[in-house]
């Protein structure tokens, strides 16, 4: 490899310890680091230290890794359409122009992504060193099997270039049906002598069959070499049958370099584009770049004084992000499984509770960062924003108008479904319909809140980010008390309302709304405020 | 010649991107490429950036055959993007080192402290790119792009994001790496800037060179009922107006 390709290595390496360095040298990013090591580093130390038994389930292990990693393959057979190595948009500007062989350029790729594997290598070994028996096995294993897969999957990436992506796609095809052809007549026999008998013994008769063991075999030297108890001769052996498999797939890699670099040139441009709109809004909005097209639209919302305008664009948004809100219906929906499972007219009063409570703190939990469709997706047009000749409380409003909406629409659909599984009124679940808006309104407003005042980039951490997982667990910290504290002051309005109205569970409801909602009202203000304050200048990540 | 296409074709799929462009650009020589969006300013010079792979036809820079030789080919090349994406993590200095170690340029310490000042960036040396505004990072590129003394430099929208001081030192840069024997090409749409520092223009329309000569040339002998055209009213007349292929035109193309 060229020796200025050894330099940027190095450069690259030394400028990322330098950052880090630099965003320790501040007050709040040496606090936000504590607040990550205080959370990460006793969990690597409670790992490293706890007498966990080493080699559990070393059969299973044996069996089922091997087929883990062919299924890996297979996988990325069925997956690798348009085949490319993505190199990031500096390398892509000085590298390509500059005087290197493409080779040259492949193997500083080749060197980094293998490079930067070890670290999670490090961390995988830790994560699973009890189904090793020994420590230096498990991880020269783990690294042969990663190295293995990274391999496998440059060397798709780059077949697919070398043929063309449309004569890639059809081959693979063939060659995906003639594999379904093979093992479908190489298992046949096994299959028919296990009818009747269960899968399980079905499959363990498929995996003794001769065809399987070959099939399986070089995936099987890299567990192997995980599982390995002895360094001489189990590791050196299998470690060494794993290295030829690499070599051998390195070596096609680099047969396979031609013309490379004008689809690795377009894939990369895609990619960053990718993670550009990762930056702006999350992997939500960068969901959006493979939906060129307006599929839906939504008809003009009346003005309102400026909130109709901005919650359309919003809604429109959000629309053309199908995959974010088919996550969020299925997220919430896992949580009705335990009801569907129960039948109609089972539901007892009990799984109601653990329903309603379940809906809401799923919400809270996994669903706001699916839907940055406020100001948090809008980091990059704040300018924007600002210009506009809406007043701010307005604003506040039509930002988080559309999430709150689509979150409150859907759980009242569920609410619904609950009832009629149920077959009955029941008051729980219809208060927890009751509360669905403020809940909502509280949760996505304490959500932009935060992020005015502390503005971040979604996805903009790096791997070992101990600043970035600081901050993450210190705004999860505030909102979770800020949640408490007013649910708390909302459920003691609801208990003296009780109280004083003679046991009146409705007059504690009542109340409690009442509360809740006066704290969503006084909450616009702040927000109006916090994005008055807003600097773009010097806020913006 | 330092810059050479010939009957350059680029398609994707049933897409043609550009169809047989050919031109050269001698030493010496500022070629503005100029046409509107979708033209192929850009695939023309990551085509011969050596980024893009021709459909068809033959890319030269300093007599080197890009598919040939296109490590010599590059060798003697700078190219700057129109949007320059730098490594964010390493500084301005650590820029112009991993550049010269590319380029293999020796004892490039001075250039560099050269360049630095030219561009107004002595000041910035050390700071991270990520940190710098969007016109220092054009005139980082710029920099990185001229330390090797390239013999063919291709600028794609070099003016992006500069301000009038850095408009002005871009535009004295170019004549001088010009009058030091570099064929330049500057894609642009700014067609004064064609006008103020291109001794030569080639205008591409859909994929298809429409006109290519020197400027003066042109000026003179593609005019309308013998008035002297500027080159915004010859470009708007020609990508606006009827086009006719380049073939037709006849002395029009008197550049390569």
């Amino acid at each position: 490899m060229d020796r200025a390709l050894w330099l940027l290595m190095g450069l690259r390496l030394w400028g990322w310890l330098r950052r880090l360095g630099r965003s320790v040298g501040t007050v709040r990013g040496a606090l936000l680091v504590a607040a990550g090591a205080l959370v990460f580093l006793p969990w690597v130390v409670s790992w490293l230290l706890a007498p966990t038994p080493t080699g559990q389930y070393l059969a299973e292990v044996r069996r089922l890794g091997p087929l883990a990693l062919a299924a890996y393959c297979l996988v990325q057979l069925v997956l690798t359409t348009e085949g490319a190595i993505t190199f990031s948009a500096a390398e892509v500007n000085f590298l390509f122009p500059a005087p290197l062989s493409r080779r040259q350029v492949l193997a500083y790729k080749v060197l980094g992504t293998l490079g930067t594997s070890l670290l999670s290598t490090l961390l995988l070994t830790l994560f699973l060193r009890q189904y090793a028996v020994n420590m230096a096995a498990a991880a020269v294993g783990l690294l042969l099997a990663v190295m293995f897969m990274q391999l496998f999957q440059m060397a798709l990436a780059l077949l697919a270039s070398s043929v063309g992506a449309r004569a890639y796609s059809r081959r693979r095809k063939i060659v995906l049906a003639v594999l379904v052809l093979l093992a479908a007549v190489a298992v046949a026999p096994a299959v028919a002598r296990t009818v009747g008998k269960g899968g399980e013994a079905m499959l363990a008769e498929v995996e003794a069959s001769p065809v399987a063991q070959a099939v399986l075999a070089p995936f099987a030297w890299f567990v192997n070499a995980f599982t390995a108890e002895r360094l001489w001769p189990d590791l050196v052996q299998w470690a060494g049958l794993g290295l030829l498999l690499n070599l051998a797939l390195l070596v096609l890699v680099f047969t396979l370099d031609a013309h490379y670099l004008e689809t690795s040139a377009a894939v990369s441009e895609r990619a960053y584009a990718r993670l550009e709109r990762l930056r702006r809004g999350g992997p939500t909005t960068a969901a959006l770049l493979g939906w060129g097209k307006a599929r839906l639209s939504v008809p003009s919302l009346p003005h309102w004084g400026g909130v109709g305008p901005l919650a359309w664009r919003q809604l429109t948004t959000a629309l053309r992000a199908p995959w974010a809100l088919a996550v969020v219906v299925i997220v919430m929906g896992v949580f009705l499984v335990p009801s569907l499972a129960e039948g109609p007219r089972r539901a007892t009063a009990a799984l109601d509770t653990g329903l309603t409570i379940t809906l809401f703190v799923a919400v809270a939990i996994f669903v706001p960062p699916l839907l940055p469709f406020d100001f948090r997706g809008d980091i990059d047009r704040m300018e924007v924003l600002k210009t506009l000749p809406v007043p701010s409380w307005r604003l506040v409003v039509g930002q988080l108008l559309t999430p709150v909406a689509f979150v409150s629409g859907l759980q009242l659909v569920f609410f619904g479904v609950l009832l009629a599984l149920g077959g009955r009124i029941d008051a729980l679940l219809l208060a927890g319909g009751a509360f669905v808006l403020p809940i909502n309104s509280l949760l996505f407003e304490l959500d932009n809140l935060l992020f005015l005042w502390f503005p971040t980039r979604q996805l903009s951490a790096t791997p070992g980010d101990l600043q970035n997982m600081g901050r993450q667990i210190v705004l999860w910290m505030v909102k979770l008390l800020a949640l408490w504290l007013v649910g708390g002051l909302a459920a003691l309005a609801g208990f003296i309302a009780y109280l004083v109205g003679g046991g009146s569970a409705v007059a504690a409801g009542v109340v409690g709304w009442v509360v809740l909602a006066g704290f969503v009202v006084g909450l616009v203000p702040l927000l109006a405020l916090a994005f008055r304050h807003f600097d773009v200048a010097r806020d913006t990540p | 010649m330092s810059i050479v296409v010939e009957d350059y074709h680029k398609t994707y799929g049933d897409t043609v991107a550009v169809a047989g462009i050919t031109f050269a650009v001698a030493p010496g020589e500022v070629l503005g490429l100029v046409g509107p969006n979708g033209a192929g300013k850009t695939t023309t010079l990551r085509a011969l950036a050596g980024i893009l792979t021709p459909t068809r036809g033959r890319l030269a820079i300093a007599d080197h055959d890009l598919a040939r030789e296109p490590v010599a080919a590059k060798a003697a090349l700078a190219y700057v993007p129109d949007d320059p994406r730098l490594f964010d993590h390493l500084t301005v200095w650590e820029h112009l080192r991993f550049v010269a170690a590319l380029y293999r340029t020796p004892d490039w310490q001075p250039e560099a402290e050269t360049l630095l000042a030219q561009f107004e960036l002595t000041e910035k040396r050390d700071a991270l790119t990520s940190e710098l505004s969007r016109g220092m990072r054009q005139k980082v590129a710029i920099c990185c792009g001229y330390l090797h003394r390239p013999r063919a430099i291709l600028l794609d929208e070099p003016l992006t994001g500069l301000d009038p001081r850095g408009i002005r030192t871009m535009k004295d840069s170019v004549r001088q790496r010009a009058d030091g024997g570099a064929a330049v090409m500057v894609s642009s749409h700014l067609l004064s800037l064609v006008e103020d520092i291109c001794t030569s223009v080639l205008i591409l329309h859909r994929g298809r060179q429409l006109l290519h000569g020197k400027l003066a040339d042109l000026r003179r002998e593609v005019s309308e009922g013998g008035r002297q055209e500027t080159l915004e009213e010859l470009f708007f007349r020609l990508t606006e107006g009827a086009v006719r292929p380049e073939g037709d035109r006849g002395k029009a193309d008197g550049g390569t």
